[in-house]
């Protein structure tokens, strides 16, 4: 049975060479945005280069003060001093590293200006990030103290300043006017949120600004790495039970003090919407739903209409199929089963044109050293992307046809 | 075999009420040959519709092969077609975008028949029929009368009890219609298959068992 609906939905296809033109572009171009959306979703959700632990890491970067009256307030990433003082103290995760968020810094090679992205981090980052290193080391606990001058930097920093593929172990790079020792090199990072890329990192003690003044809010975001993933909520119990605790020196014109550990699915969902809101992730998934589905009604209205005349044509042969024996049922199965055919050809196109489209985005560097691949999760999610498209845009004009008077379908007449 | 009693078959618009056939009592005995003619619009197609249980009287009873039918649901209907009756249509109305074979095999698609055993009794069907070296062919690269073969042994394939055959010759030429209605007449005669015909042509309403005349909707003989 089921061959013969896909010889029919073959032959169909082919009889109306427009109208399959029409239809195949309308569902592969759709398909193919889901599947690039979800495909880039799934890279910032999933654990990937260097950050193997990303689904058990929470990410404190947002605090938010206000003075008493909540008239006045300030958005931004954590102070050092705050996380430092009282993040770092935190017993529930194995481990607690802090990052600064991005500074461009110029330098300047044989005359050329090069701006290299600088990250100061603590050692600990270190070791909840996991970076290929093709020479060299991290830093160390015992590089901080000493208050050494040692850098990290990527292969491209490399190749920009010292020269392609040079050993560059223990010399020295200049940047913002401050000199470096590099110390290790590491396979260029992906800057996909949560954005664990820099093209330099040094220790944190090394900046020029006073990070003993008692700021709660600044440039720096920790990372907690909960023992497990169920322990995630622990871990974020226990940062709240800190933060509430905290008392802001009265003499700070903004005192009340509120602030955030994130796992990365509501870091991705605090992207979309500004305010720190407890629905942050299911305000961000059901947008992301509700605008997929629209971004389906389109096409899929159009499938319905390019259907139903597909039907009229197709009148007589319902009408002799439900005279030698099919049931209404029969025919409205055949009829799905035909457009998820079609859908899944559609789906096929959507798949090499997603696959395309995320070579060129990573080819052309919108997304640099970003490995973006269509696996298995997000073929299946496509799969049923398209199964569920098919259906959507066949039950309409599968119920219309099963309900044809079986002598009006003979002779061609629909009503 | 074919029981219509007291069957009317009333056409209703806002407007207008066309009265297609009025009060027709026929009894179709088993491996009966029977033809139907009348003048265009009399009723003749509708009268074979109504015993092919395509479509409803108005009032009166049809009973086919002992069995009454306001009980049956749309899949019981749809089975009972299946196994009983078979259909031959002036305009063949073969699926233009399947193969001979694949035609004539559609009645024991919705019979749970596996493959093979129907590309056998598809093949046996064109035999006889005479088409057995078209099979792979399409209908489109076929003549009127051998598409009208190709229907026969459609409608042949599931060894139903009774044919109903609309103008099966209308579209041929008189060989090609000859031809096709000699089938019939084999049918009939071998097979002990009851049929009815409904046909404009007098020549051939005189080579069946029994001719039967409507006109205005009205059984006139």
């Amino acid at each position: 049975m089921l061959r013969n609906y896909i010889k029919i939905a073959w032959k169909v296809l082919g009889r109306n060479k427009f109208f399959t033109f029409v239809s195949l572009f309308g569902i592969s171009f759709t398909l193919a945005v889901l599947i690039v959306v979800i495909s880039l979703l799934d890279n910032m959700l999933q654990p990937s280069y260097p950050e193997p632990d990303r689904d058990r890491t929470l990410y404190v970067n947002r605090v938010r003060m206000q003075n008493a009256e909540k008239t006045s307030t300030s958005i931004s990433s954590a102070g050092f001093y705050f996380l430092n003082e009282y993040v770092k103290e935190l017993k529930t995760p194995e481990k607690i590293g802090i990052i600064s968020n991005g500074t461009t810094t110029n330098t300047f090679v044989k005359n050329r200006k090069l701006q290299l992205e600088l990250k100061y981090t603590d050692d600990v980052i270190w070791e909840i990030y996991d970076h290929d290193f093709v020479e060299g080391k991290a830093y160390n606990a015992a590089n901080i103290a000493n208050n050494d001058y040692v850098a990290v930097i990527t292969e491209e920093t490399r190749d920009d300043y010292f020269g392609e593929n040079q050993q560059v172990v223990g010399q020295t790079i200049v940047t913002d006017n401050t000199a470096y020792r590099v110390i290790g090199v590491v396979k260029n990072i992906p800057n996909m949120p949560p954005d664990p890329a820099a093209d330099i990192f040094v220790p944190y003690n090394t900046s020029k600004l006073d990070l003993t003044q008692r700021q709660f809010l600044g440039g720096y975001t920790a990372l907690l790495l909960a023992p497990t993933k169920d322990q995630m909520e622990e871990v974020q119990e226990e940062f709240q039970a800190m933060v509430s605790k905290i008392e802001v020196p009265a003499d700070q014109h903004l005192s009340v003090l509120e602030a955030w550990a994130f796992s990365q699915k509501e870091l991705i969902s605090q992207l979309a919407s500004r305010n720190a809101d407890d629905n942050a992730v299911l305000i961000f998934f059901s947008i992301l739903i509700g605008g997929m589905l629209l971004f389906m009604l389109l096409p899929t209205l159009n499938l319905v209409n390019i259907n139903v005349s597909r039907i009229m044509e197709r009148a007589s042969e319902i009408g002799v199929r439900k005279a030698f024996g099919a049931t209404s049922n029969t025919l409205a199965i055949q009829f799905i089963v035909e457009n998820i055919i079609l859908t899944l050809i559609g789906g096929l196109i959507g798949l090499g044109l997603a696959f395309l489209i995320l070579q060129l985005i990573q080819n052309m560097n919108m997304l640099a050293y970003t490995q973006f691949t269509i696996n298995l999760k997000v073929f299946l999610i496509a799969i049923l992307l398209c199964v569920f498209f098919g259906f959507l845009s066949g039950v309409l004009p599968a119920i219309r046809m099963s309900r044809m008077q079986i002598v009006n379908a003979i002779k061609g007449e629909i009503k | 075999m074919i029981h219509l009693q007291n069957v009317e078959k009333v056409y209703q618009t806002k407007t207008i009420e066309t009265v297609a056939l009025n009060n027709i009592n026929l009894e179709v005995g088993k491996s009966e040959f029977v033809s139907v003619m009348g003048p265009s619009g009399c009723g003749k197609s509708t009268m074979l519709n109504i015993m092919g249980l395509l479509d409803l009287p108005s009032d009166g009873k049809v009973m086919i092969d002992g069995q009454t039918f306001e009980a049956y649901s749309d899949k019981a209907l749809a089975q009972f077609r299946n196994q009983t009756l078979g259909f031959i249509f002036q305009s063949y109305h073969l699926i233009n975008d399947l193969s001979v074979i694949d035609n004539v095999e559609l009645p024991l698609l919705y019979r749970n028949v596996n493959r093979k055993e129907r590309k056998r009794l598809a093949s046996e069907a064109l035999e006889k029929v005479g088409l057995g070296n078209r099979m792979k062919h399409f209908p489109t690269q076929l003549s009127g009368g051998q598409k009208q073969r190709v229907a026969i042994a459609r409608a042949i394939v599931g060894k139903p009890k009774i044919i109903l055959a609309d103008e099966p010759t209308g579209n041929l030429d008189s060989v090609m219609g000859n031809e096709v209605m000699d089938i019939l007449l084999k049918l009939n005669e071998i097979d002990d298959t009851t049929i009815v015909m409904v046909t404009h042509d007098e020549t051939m309403a005189r080579k069946t068992h029994r001719l039967v005349r409507l006109f205005d909707g009205t059984q006139v003989n």
